[in-house]
């Protein structure tokens, strides 16, 4: 069967999908279907007359925008404004695997300082410049992670145990340890900026003291750091596995987690053996999961699911 | 204000009038689409009602009983390669509604909610 196209009706069946969250699955259906062949028709018919698609496209979000508040209307009047939303799991799992992205971006950017005793006087110089507010702001966004990363461990978890409950635990597993890890690296990281600052206000034994007390607590944040993203790493695999498994997305896309696995796996000897880059081994192990995580996430939120069939719809007055 | 139960909207009354215009000339059911170029044209509009206005008050008219629908057999929409077509028929209450400009006593309460009259085939 053909169907609408363009940007404007597709515009329109998104609103439709919206406004109708909540009611039942053959009144959602049966709302589509209609306006679906109200655009199909609306279509043909322009295209009998000539019209551009421009002019088209014009046309139905004229109408889209119009009929707006009596689609409110209508669907306050269907069950009135409580609603019983159910968000499809695959849409809440594709939220959270982008959600995941800016998370461990934010985890992983606290790292970074050069510990090497030689620069560390200017790195401590450079850190206690930075003002309070920018301090705070930079806590409160690590403490909001930490805490978001140990919420999206439940989401995961209740979304997906259902279709693989081992998966979905080491999945949840990694991601509270990760959170867990992501909170105590900004508490480490609040004291690392005091330390800083005490430095720059001190002078003689005792600033040198501080150096090292502060050098101590920068290498505890570096590690806790790193083990936060191994746990996120953990996670992601879990997540890919279970999602190439149910066939949740495409099967080709576990090839980015495995190009990752395989790059953390050769970088680790290669840096037991001495011969490791850091920078290479990140851009090489973060890189494809990042991308996994992106493309997987656009999939499951924006892949259309299975409509119903159609329904068959009897007139109220012969229904008795 | 919250209009009269008995009340009908201009919307209402002009989908009832060129719906009874279309069955004059034999045409007797009639879809979301068709009716909305009729209304159009009946009043030399320009545009075309909103989807949403359109459809609520289809939507009231047949919780009233003042229209009634089906889904048309599969097989057609199938034979000309488009989706299926939600028809409508005005019924002889619908018919009574028009001629007084209000709904008929007889007429069902349309505040019940949608679920009513629907089957899943």
């Amino acid at each position: 069967m053909m169907r609408t196209t363009g940007f404007a009706s597709g515009l329109t069946l998104s609103w439709i999908r919206c406004y109708t969250l909540g009611l039942s699955r053959d009144t959602r259906a049966m709302r589509q279907q209609e306006i679906e062949s109200d655009l199909w028709e609306h279509e043909r018919d322009m295209r009998g007359r000539a019209w551009s698609r421009v002019e088209f496209a014009l046309a139905v979000l004229s109408r889209l925008v119009r009929g707006m508040p009596a689609d409110v209307f209508w669907r306050l009047q269907m069950e009135g404004p409580r609603m019983e939303i159910k968000i499809p799991f695959e849409r809440v799992a594709g939220g959270l695997l982008l959600a995941l992205v800016a998370m461990m971006i934010i985890t992983g950017s606290i790292s970074g300082y050069d510990p090497n005793p030689s620069g560390f006087d200017g790195e401590l110089r450079r850190l206690a410049e930075i003002g309070s507010f920018a301090d705070n702001a930079n806590a409160a966004a690590r403490l909001f992670t930490g805490l978001a990363l140990i919420g999206a461990a439940a989401g995961f978890y209740v979304a997906l145990r259902e279709r693989g409950a081992i998966l979905a635990t080491i999945a949840a597993f990694g991601l509270v340890a990760a959170g867990a890890l992501a909170l105590v690296a900004a508490a480490l990281q609040l004291v690392f900026v005091d330390l800083a600052e005490e430095y720059v206000a001190s002078s003689g034994a005792h600033q040198e003291q501080v150096m090292v007390t502060a050098r101590a607590v920068l290498l505890v944040v570096e590690g806790t750091v790193v083990g936060a993203l191994l746990a996120l790493l953990l996670s992601t695999y879990s997540l890919a596995a279970l999602t190439a498994r149910e066939r949740l997305v495409p099967r080709w896309l576990i090839a980015l987690p495995a190009l990752s696995l395989v790059a953390f796996v050769v970088g680790g000897i290669a840096g037991l053996a001495g011969a490791g880059n850091t920078w290479v081994l990140m851009m090489s192990v973060g890189g494809p999961t990042l991308l996994w995580l992106i493309v997987a996430g656009v999939w499951l939120l924006l892949t259309p699911r299975e409509e119903t069939a159609p329904v068959q719809m009897m007139s109220p007055a012969s229904s008795g | 204000m919250r209009r009269k139960p008995s009340e009908l909207l201009p919307i209402e009354l002009s989908i009832l009038a060129s719906a009874v215009e279309l069955a004059r000339i034999g045409t007797s059911e009639f879809y979301g689409y068709a009716i909305a170029k009729e209304i159009r044209d009946g009043q030399g509009a320009k545009q075309l009602t909103g989807h949403g206005t359109l459809y609520r008050a289809l939507d009231r008219l047949a919780k009233l009983g003042l229209v009634e629908s089906r889904w048309e057999e599969p097989e057609l929409a199938a034979r000309d390669d488009r989706p299926r077509r939600r028809l409508y028929r005005v019924t002889a209450l619908g018919e009574r509604a028009l001629a007084d400009g209000r709904v008929p006593d007889a007429a069902p309460a349309a505040t019940t909610k949608l679920g009513h009259g629907l089957a899943t085939s």
